[in-house]
């Protein structure tokens, strides 16, 4: 009897965080919908600017393949990461979590659209 | 009728088992401890005189300990607060930089979701900066000050640099 006591609190953890992980899911699901529209962007400008590119009579060697595909795949590796590191906390928190990953995968798809249409100001200033 | 004595009836009143989750010990404690036991080694040097435990020296002891983790404590503040401002430069740039970055969508709810990812991008610095120092507080420096120096380096406002070397 004395022997099962201490292993009840742990029992009750761990209740409690699979109990908490349905929501979790949800959270994380709802928030997805956010990550796909980036893929989605990601995908199209992957497609679209190569075309573009070639449509300006640009040399297709100058297309910035590495910030496209960092677009494509950033925004589900922030977002898998941080359900990862977040997934024992708390359901606020790992919501927290979700959200200040999204926040920062739209910062650093900026930063990489402004690297991509920097390279168009430059080839069509000193290229065109 | 008197109980006989089980000879481990004092059990529950030592902590001798340090894998007990509720068994933990302060910062300020161990501090103290550690303090107090460089005392009690000092005054173990000359044990052979009369006053060889002095209350004062375990009170010194105390002190020191004391002063050492009100120093951590401000050499955490103060380096948070350099982060704070390095946040707020980054807050700052990327209230500009989003100016700066042609985007504009053929539909309207492709416009919307670009407006709301650039707001996502603005409140981003202040989000992270926010979130770290309040999921670390009472945890390890090293923790808040790793997660903060990757967000400086995550969130480098890139469209207002860009915008600047051009």
């Amino acid at each position: 009897m004395s022997t099962n006591a201490p292993q009840a609190p742990r029992a009750a953890r761990a209740s409690g965080t699979s109990g908490a992980s349905g929501a979790h899911i949800g959270v994380a699901a709802l928030l997805s919908l956010v990550v796909g529209w980036f893929v989605f962007d990601g995908i199209a400008s992957l497609v679209g600017l190569p075309a573009f590119y070639e449509q300006l009579g640009v040399d297709p060697a100058t297309v910035p393949w590495v910030p496209l595909w960092a677009g494509v795949l950033l925004p589900i590796v922030s977002f898998v990461t941080a359900a990862v590191i977040a997934r024992r906390q708390p359901l606020t928190r790992f919501a927290l979590v979700l959200i200040i990953a999204l926040a920062a995968t739209a910062a650093v798809r900026l930063s990489l659209i402004a690297a991509a249409t920097g390279s168009i100001v430059l080839v069509s200033r000193f290229g065109g | 009728m008197p109980r006989t004595p089980t000879p481990d009836d004092d059990a529950a009143l030592r902590w001798e088992q340090f894998d007990d989750p509720s068994y933990g010990e302060s910062e300020a404690a161990i501090a103290a401890r550690t303090a107090a036991e460089a005392g009690d080694a000092g005054n173990g040097a000359d044990a052979s005189s009369p006053d060889a435990f002095s209350p004062g020296a375990v009170l010194d002891a105390h002190t020191d300990a004391a002063t050492t983790l009100t120093r951590t404590g401000l050499g955490t503040n103060l380096l948070t607060g350099v982060f704070a401002v390095v946040y707020l430069a980054y807050s700052v740039g990327w209230i500009i930089g989003v100016g700066l970055v042609p985007l504009s969508g053929p539909t309207l709810l492709i416009e919307v979701m670009y407006q709301f990812s650039e707001f996502l991008a603005m409140i981003a610095s202040a989000l992270w900066f926010a979130a770290a120092v309040a999921l670390t507080r009472g945890g390890r420096a090293a923790h808040r000050f790793g997660w903060l120096a990757l967000g400086t380096l995550v969130l480098i406002p890139w469209p207002i640099l860009l915008g600047v070397f051009s």
